[in-house]
């Protein structure tokens, strides 16, 4: 009877950040870049300037750089205060846009 | 809505209308004002927020040009919202509550039960602290109780029980019962001369029968008998021989002569007892000190009172009559009288139960007074218990 070999386990670690990684300053416009976070099905954003357009299919953001718009059913803003904003509903697609006719805005 | 209707305790479901609608949630979040469940529907937006932003909300959509009409509001509800608008109702009824709390425990009124001398069992009650408008306590009044029980001879029984403000006084009026002696040896004798009645011998033998004359000192129910053998049998005699008696009474009164009389000097003291707190008032003619001891004394217990409600205060208030002696002068009638008087008590004296029938009075006016003499017809209870001893004694002597 054939046996099979085990592959032997690999013991490699991923390689830990050096300390110049912590130390390195950020991208450029690493903080006009809008901040998404999504927690139990919900969206949260800490940087909305303005609601651009709002209905239950189409929810749009002004995040300051970037124009955030969310795709989905029965959208519906579970809190709004000051620029603290949780989006809920049914999500399908978040797009991402630039304010000021750039290529590209990621968050 | 006005602005008054929305309380911060409330929460409301609005919807805002118009064109840009959304633009109303980026200023309302920029104005600080929190949005909740916000959905959007046809050229509407519905959002919820804290009743006490609306007037924020509504400024809001003023401006803009929007409409802003509230769904449905939740909160503690109009009434306990002008409740909100009068906070002295509320702090009035917590005050009223605290005050009933602290002033029940203050005496407000007595109910004395139909207590027949309300003056004298009042005193007796202020001497152990107890009196409108004092804080009691269950030692106070278990001791009161207590001690009124022991030396207070007015009443068999009492019992003091306070509640809710109101002291109530149960008492039972002391009854006494005569205990005769079993050795006395006693015979019932007439005291005056008259016609028998009734006979109503409770022991003893009697000796006379109702239609009989008697004369006074008479025997009217004997301590002894002798039996069949001749032996004597002893039994004290007790009881009441009712006759008809004819008696006269004599009495001179001097138409000037010294008495003690009111001068009409009164010196008033007053003390007010109200939560607690004891206050003296003193007149301002004379003082206590100033008046002799047998000046006339007058006191009285006044709880005060609003209306037909009872405060939880009293006034005692003494008075002191000043008396002196003073030569008193009188006219032939008002000397005629006072010797009628005179010769009634006379009658009482002796006969306490006289029920008078006839009576015939001779006045005599002399040079220094008036006699009276009244001659009374009655009906009055003639026997009087005498020793068998000494009555033997008085034969031999």
């Amino acid at each position: 009877m054939k046996q099979q070999r085990r592959r032997p386990r690999s013991h490699r670690k991923p390689a830990a950040p050096a300390l110049k990684d912590f130390l390195r300053q950020p991208d450029a416009d690493f903080y006009r870049c809008p901040d998404l976070e999504v927690r139990s099905g919900r969206v949260y954003t800490d940087g909305c300037r303005r609601v651009l357009d709002f209905t239950p299919q189409k929810l749009c953001l002004d995040l300051g750089t970037a124009i955030v718009t969310f795709y989905g059913d029965a959208l519906r803003i579970e809190s709004f205060s000051g620029r603290r904003l949780a989006v809920g509903g049914h999500l399908t697609r978040i797009e991402f846009a630039a304010k000021w006719g750039e290529d590209h805005a990621g968050p | 809505m006005r602005d008054r209707d929305a309380l911060a305790a409330d929460r409301i479901r609005f919807a805002v209308c118009g064109r840009g609608a959304q633009h109303f949630l980026s200023s309302a979040a920029r104005a600080g004002i929190r949005l909740n469940r916000i959905q959007a529907e046809d050229q509407c937006v519905t959002a919820s927020a804290a009743g006490a932003d609306f007037p924020r909300l509504r400024r809001i959509a003023e401006r803009g040009g929007w409409e802003l009409t509230v769904l449905s509001r939740r909160g503690p509800g109009r009434i306990m919202e002008r409740l909100f608008h009068r906070p002295g109702l509320a702090a009035g009824a917590v005050c009223f509550v605290i005050l009933v709390q602290w002033l029940s425990g203050f005496l407000w009124c007595m109910d004395l039960n139909g207590v027949e001398d309300e003056a004298a069992l009042r005193s007796s009650l202020a001497r152990y602290g107890i009196r409108e408008g004092v804080r009691l306590d269950e030692k106070t009044l278990a001791a009161a109780q207590q001690a009124m029980n022991l030396e207070e001879d007015a009443f068999g029984w009492l019992s003091l029980n306070f509640a809710g403000g109101c002291l109530f006084v149960e008492s039972t009026p002391r009854q006494t019962a005569e205990v005769r002696g079993e050795d006395a040896n006693t015979e019932l004798c007439a005291k005056a001369a008259g016609l028998v009645l009734a006979v109503d011998v409770q022991s003893g033998f009697s000796q006379v029968e109702p239609g009989q004359y008697v004369a006074q000192g008479q025997l009217l129910a004997a301590a002894s008998r002798p039996d069949r053998s001749g032996a004597p049998v002893s039994q004290s005699a007790a009881g009441k021989v009712l006759a008809r008696v004819r008696k006269s009474c004599t009495a001179f009164i001097p138409r000037k002569r010294t008495e003690t009389i009111l001068t009409g000097r009164v010196w008033e003291k007053q003390e007010i007892c109200a939560l607690g707190h004891l206050f003296e008032y003193r007149g301002k003619e004379g003082a206590e000190e100033t008046f002799p001891l047998g000046a006339k004394q007058t006191s009285r217990w006044i709880p005060l009172t609003l209306g037909r409600f009872a405060l939880p205060a009293s006034v005692y208030e003494v008075s002191y009559w000043e008396r002196a002696e003073d030569t008193v002068i009188l006219d032939a009638q008002d000397a005629a009288a006072l010797a009628q008087r005179s010769c009634r008590l006379a009658l009482l004296e002796e006969f306490p139960d006289a029920v008078v029938e006839t009576e015939i009075t001779q006045i005599q006016e002399q040079e220094n007074g008036v006699s009276c003499t009244v001659t009374y017809e009655f009906c009055a209870d003639i026997a009087v218990s005498v020793a068998e001893e000494s009555k033997d004694e008085k034969k031999n002597s």
